[in-house]
């Protein structure tokens, strides 16, 4: 029971991180549909761009997550001017080969960049644990978990009472219906890209500080978001948090009681079981077939 | 030509429909059978084209057409959208390790059993295609191939500890199957006749149901399509082919290793297959050479070409800038010619057909 405590308070901020990832990239999927292969990629953009501003340059922290959320965001926008415009409407996994292609394009330019040597985790936060009940917090944690919070709260407040956050959630429902009222799409794709990749930003900065080492394979971590997209419902941006919290905790309990090797199993196990037993996760809509 | 459109339903029934094409198949065959012995000339060309680096690249590109055609049999033509690709090639080559390598069964009988397995375990893996579609069979296959690679992790772990699994050279009727001369005549008769197969495949009756199903399932069952079956069914002759390219591929690479099949040698073949051209089986095959050959084009351009030589950034940075150039270019075939490789082709006969009235 002892060992329970650490993996529980561990589990919360990977979830928090994987709630972030998860949330980019689901509302980049509710408003544009696009399955965001390269999501991850952008994530690591982010990671190697806080060991430039954080440890090279030697900024505060809030700068550093700033410039990083902003940057990433931006190329959102000029990624759905440019690419991603063009493939509205052509068949789908034709426009997840795009994202892949966008991967391949962003490893080569990250290598090119910074080379292929690992980098050591990024330390513009404070360091050092601090003892609650049994078990040593690194601060660390709770600055993720925290940032996570205020940050997800910021962007559903956003969501549900701008007019922007109603302009994406019509589009996402019907996108005919919408552009009929005036909603103008290609500015509401161009805002999810937007935010979704600088979602992806601030998850790439935070977790730069939580992994051992920096290295081209972090896009991983983009792959978290399917399981946790699914359990939440993959076109529910609360789903989503939700589901990147529980996929944490179930994945970091799970995995240091059996062993580090079973993560991948275990998040993917759960994926697994949600859609066999609700395809359409927690909070999604239902699929309906009509002949 | 004459003959360019068939005249009858007989004709329209053969393989090679019309005059246009049965030369274009007469040329494919005198060039594949004379290939390899070009290949072996010594010759300098001019610009220091690297003659002899094909051999590789080409067997490669071959076995991969295997695996290509059979994905996009369940991609292009049933419209599975199966990413347990790379888990069939575990599974080929896991069989191959254990019957090849531990049990010293000979190759062919290694590469039939890698078929017959894959359709059986194909027909299992299509079972989730029963329930979910698109998106969701998609999310699940993503999930089959992490259960499968956890499978051969711990397969090569307790067999071969964490040393590679290696191949021995496969002895065929005396002969020692080793270097690429020799690879390319067993390689090349296993390829057209999967090929073949799977071409046929498409033409009978239950090739045709693939497609119905492909086009809205549900409607397809109305008109009397066992639809369970026809899925299985396309999952497991799919598989059985991807399975047997993955025991070739191991056979003729030599070694296997932990890291050998991480996802994205899935989205190798999903783009061999969508940038050649969706849905074709000569969209398939295009794209394999495409995504073999580019690269050593663009080794040579990079190394040769006068003007890009002197490039000192291209230099240094070699291999990321024929990763990004390849990148860049998938982007833009997808974008701009969303056809694919095979539309470009198609585009490009319809202008000689038609011209002068080409637009």
């Amino acid at each position: 029971m002892d060992l329970l405590a650490p993996y529980l308070l561990t589990g919360i901020a990977v979830g928090a991180i994987y709630a972030l990832v998860a949330l980019g990239f689901v509302l980049v999927f509710k408003a544009t549909s696009v399955l965001n292969f390269a999501h991850g990629s952008f994530l690591m953009i982010a990671a190697y761009l806080a060991v430039t501003l954080l440890v090279t340059l030697e900024l505060p922290f809030w700068a550093g997550l700033l410039i990083t959320a902003g940057t990433l965001g931006v190329v959102g926008v000029v990624l759905h001017y440019t690419i991603m415009r063009r493939m509205v409407g052509k068949a789908f996994f034709s426009v997840v080969l795009v994202t892949v292609g966008l991967e391949i394009i962003i490893r080569a330019g990250l290598l090119i960049a910074y080379g292929p040597q690992p980098r050591g985790r990024v330390a513009a936060l404070p360091q050092g644990t601090f003892a609650l009940g049994v078990a040593q917090v690194p601060y660390i944690n709770v600055i993720i978990v925290v940032a996570t919070a205020l940050i997800v709260a910021a962007f559903l407040v956003f969501f549900r009472s701008s007019r922007l956050g109603l302009h994406m959630r019509a589009v996402a429902e019907n996108l005919e219906a919408a552009a009929a009222m005036g909603i103008d799409p290609n500015r509401v794709y161009a805002w999810a890209w937007g935010i979704g990749l600088s979602l992806a930003g601030v998850g790439g900065v935070l977790y730069a500080h939580y992994t051992p080492s920096i290295d081209l394979e972090l896009s991983v971590i983009g792959l978290r978001a399917f399981p946790a997209a699914i359990l939440g419902g993959i076109d529910s941006v609360g789903g989503a948090i939700l589901g990147g919290l529980i996929v944490g905790l179930v994945e970091t309990v799970g995995a240091g009681y059996l062993g580090a090797e079973w993560r991948d199993p275990i998040a993917f196990g759960i994926m697994f079981a949600v859609l066999l037993w609700r395809p359409s996760g927690l909070f999604g809509t239902r699929e309906l077939i009509r002949v | 030509m004459r003959e360019r459109y068939t005249t009858d339903y007989r004709q329209d029934m053969r393989l090679l429909r019309t005059g246009p094409q049965r030369v274009i198949a007469g040329v494919l065959v005198v060039v594949a059978l004379v290939l390899p012995f070009v290949l072996e000339l010594d010759v300098r060309p001019p610009f220091g084209f690297p003659w002899n680096a094909w051999s590789s690249t080409i067997n490669l590109a071959l076995i991969a057409a295997i695996g290509a055609v059979a994905f996009n049999l369940l991609l292009g033509y049933t419209h599975q959208i199966s990413v347990a690709h790379a888990a069939f090639l575990m599974l080929g080559t896991m069989l191959a390790a254990y019957l090849g390598t531990i049990m010293g069964i000979p190759f062919l009988a290694v590469l039939l059993v890698s078929a017959v397995a894959g359709a059986v375990v194909g027909a299992l893996v299509g079972l989730p295609a029963l329930r979910f579609r698109g998106l969701y069979l998609l999310i699940a296959t993503f999930g089959v191939h992490f259960f499968f690679l956890l499978g051969y992790r711990t397969f090569q772990t307790s067999l071969f500890g964490f040393s590679a699994i290696r191949f021995d050279p496969p002895v065929i009727g005396g002969f020692e199957i080793t270097g690429n001369f020799r690879w390319y005549w067993v390689i090349l008769p296993i390829t057209v006749a999967s090929i073949l197969f799977m071409v046929n495949v498409v033409r009978t009756r239950e090739g045709r149901a693939f497609r119905a199903i492909s086009q809205h399932d549900v409607s397809a069952s109305l008109i009397g399509i066992d639809v369970t079956r026809t899925k299985l069914l396309a999952f497991a002759v799919s598989s059985a082919f991807v399975s047997l390219s993955g025991a070739l591929s191991a056979y003729y690479v030599g070694a296997r290793g932990e890291d050998s099949f991480p996802f994205s040698v899935v989205l190798t073949f999903a783009i061999m297959v969508i940038v050649g051209g969706f849905s074709s089986t000569q969209g398939a095959v295009l794209g394999t050479f495409f995504f073999y050959l580019a690269p050593v084009l663009f080794e040579w351009l990079r190394a040769e070409l006068p003007g890009v030589r002197s490039v000192d950034f291209l230099q240094d940075y070699a291999n990321e800038t024929d990763l990004a150039v390849f990148g860049i270019l998938i982007v833009v075939v997808l974008v701009a010619r969303p056809e694919g490789l095979a539309g470009m082709w198609q585009g490009t006969k319809r202008y000689f057909a038609r011209w002068p009235f080409s637009a």
